[in-house]
């Protein structure tokens, strides 16, 4: 009963390849739309109003952001390594 | 033993879902703040399709009427052979196992010429209840008591007890299960009648344990008699879900389950799926299941179901939404239910970096001057009420009067809820991420309900 896949994909209905690439487009679409907003435009402004004038705030959330990243990225690489280690010694 | 919660994997996923994230908004928000009002606009509407897919499951489950108490309720179709695998973990669930089987043994409507009951376990230890076991596979013919050494999985006790089936319909239950005695007969209507698996509902029985207990009793009301059958009438298929599903033999021998998965029938519903078999949902094949008692037990089952279903979703999501034997319809729902599933936790928490940048900078939000917030808002808050009502509906008569009152907290809890599950289903992606696969069973314990069926009326334990 399995197809193998190649065939499988040649079977595929159109509606469903052209639903699949409206989802993926969809989804880059409202990336580019969320990442690169205008910078003024018409539309309902739900969230305005005065940016922070504190100015240590900026450059002190800089600096946790970086930190809290490097200190991910550190944590999650050693537990990576830590459960292939397991890995390995649950195989031998 | 006493087992902790992943305390360091809730703290990095607060970490990498949270903070980084109200760093990076803060920073891109002071550059322009119109970022954080599209981002706005994002979760809004990421709450409002799951809300309105809730909604619409829902009004189907509804729409349908359940089938009328009375003669036509049991059918009388003639049944083949059936096997019923009951799957155990001995050493959890040694105080509840001999219930199961006498259960099935003896409220099972299925004639005793095609009845076979397999006990498929493992355990590192010999216990006592194997002897008595031992005992009632030397007394009843139809009982056999299948020891699968070697085994560390509920897929390799029931792989193995598939060379020892003899029927042409296959049921699989975890140890807690007390199915209806005429689950048989109503799962094979679908059979014989071109379905490959049918699933049935699972409702809990020891709802009066504690206030916990019961708010999971009217979850898996909402799940088993609303959600599943709801999209099982909108797209005519299914999912199999572990337990109280039936299966065609020869189908299940064909896909048998993945002793390397985490949810191995997560995995058997979508390799079937994808070969073109058909799956059923039907809310009438009723049965009673044990829900977890403490709070951490609870939490590794959703962890543990969280990461079997993010493991699928990475290894079958291309080939579920490639495959040529579904419509558009069902490929929309299985990309809803498996890769919408999984971005959907870390893209609803982003309301909370939303909020906590948007004060770092000293921002207003207008929650209320947006009509589209508003209905966004109004619909996400919607979703609640009208699910719980619906499942109030829909739900057996046990659970309406008993749990009465619990509806409507249950629906005032749901938020807090969801975002529990949703916490717990991010610690089980960053767990998968790094690796950590390691899983605990969850123990049966016989709670003050526990040890007695009392949910269905024909649904009566040995004893009783």
């Amino acid at each position: 009963m399995m197809l193998p896949l190649a065939q499988q994909a040649r079977q595929r209905p159109p509606r469903v390849v052209l639903l699949g690439r409206a989802i993926r487009l969809l989804f880059v679409a409202v990336l580019l739309w969320a990442v690169f907003p205008a910078r003024a435009g018409g539309e309902m402004a739900a969230i305005d109003g005065p940016v922070t004038r504190q100015a240590w705030l900026l450059p002190a959330v800089a600096l946790a952001t970086v930190g809290l990243t490097l200190f991910a990225v550190a944590t999650i690489s050693y537990q990576r390594r830590a459960a292939r280690r397991a890995a390995a010694r649950g195989r031998s | 033993m006493k087992r902790h919660l992943p305390y360091g994997s809730v703290a990095m996923v607060c970490i990498v879902a949270v903070l980084i994230p109200t760093g990076l908004y803060t920073l891109i928000g002071s550059a322009n703040i119109r970022f954080l009002e599209r981002l706005h606009y994002l979760v809004s509407t990421v709450y409002a399709i799951t809300s309105v897919m809730v909604i619409v499951e829902a009004w189907a489950a509804y729409r349908r009427r359940p089938a009328r108490v009375g003669r036509d309720r049991v059918p009388t179709l003639e049944v083949p052979d059936c096997t019923a695998i009951v799957a155990a973990y001995l050493p959890n669930e040694q105080q509840i196992i001999l219930q199961t089987v006498r259960h099935l043994l003896d409220n099972l409507a299925a004639p005793a010429e095609r009845l076979q009951v397999i006990l498929a376990y493992n355990s590192p230890d010999v216990l006592p209840v194997e002897a008595t076991l031992r005992r009632l596979a030397e007394e009843d013919a139809r009982f056999t008591l299948l020891r699968v050494e070697g085994s560390l999985s509920k897929a390799q006790n029931i792989n193995a007890a598939l060379a020892h089936a003899r029927g042409r319909v296959i049921a699989i239950y975890d140890a807690d299960h007390l199915p209806e005695p005429h689950c048989f007969q109503k799962a094979w209507r679908w059979l014989a009648d071109g379905y490959d698996v049918v699933q049935g509902r699972c409702v809990i029985r020891n709802y009066a344990d504690s206030w916990f207990t019961r708010l999971i009793a009217i979850e898996f009301e909402s799940i088993y008699a609303v959600s599943h059958p709801g999209r099982s009438l909108l797209t005519d298929t299914a999912i199999f879900g572990g337990s109280n599903g039936y299966w065609r033999a020869e189908v299940l021998r064909a896909i048998r389950l993945d002793p390397a998965m985490l949810t191995e029938d997560i995995d058997s519903s979508v390799r079937a799926l994808i070969a073109g078999y058909r799956l059923l949902h039907d809310r009438s094949i009723v049965s009673e299941e044990l829900a977890p008692t403490r709070f951490t037990d609870w939490w590794f089952q959703r962890q543990r179901w969280a990461q079997g279903w993010f493991e699928v979703t990475l290894k079958h999501q291309d080939r579920l939404l490639s495959s040529p034997h579904f419509n558009a319809r069902q490929t929309l729902m299985w990309f809803y239910m498996f890769l919408w599933r999984e971005v959907y936790p870390a893209l609803s928490l982003q309301a909370l970096p939303l909020v906590l940048a948007a004060l770092l900078l000293n921002a207003r939000i207008g929650w209320v001057s947006n009509w589209y917030f508003t209905l966004t808002t109004a619909v996400t808050l919607l979703s609640a009420p009208v699910i719980t009502w619906i499942t109030y509906q829909r739900t057996l008569w046990r659970a309406r009067d008993q749990l009465r009152w619990w509806y409507p907290l249950y629906a005032g809890l749901n938020p807090l809820y969801v975002v529990l599950k949703n916490w717990v289903a991010l610690v089980a992606q960053y767990r998968h991420l790094v690796g950590a696969n390691e899983w605990v069973s969850t123990p049966r314990r016989r709670g003050r309900a526990g040890a007695r069926p009392v949910a269905h009326p024909s649904l009566a334990a040995p004893g009783d």
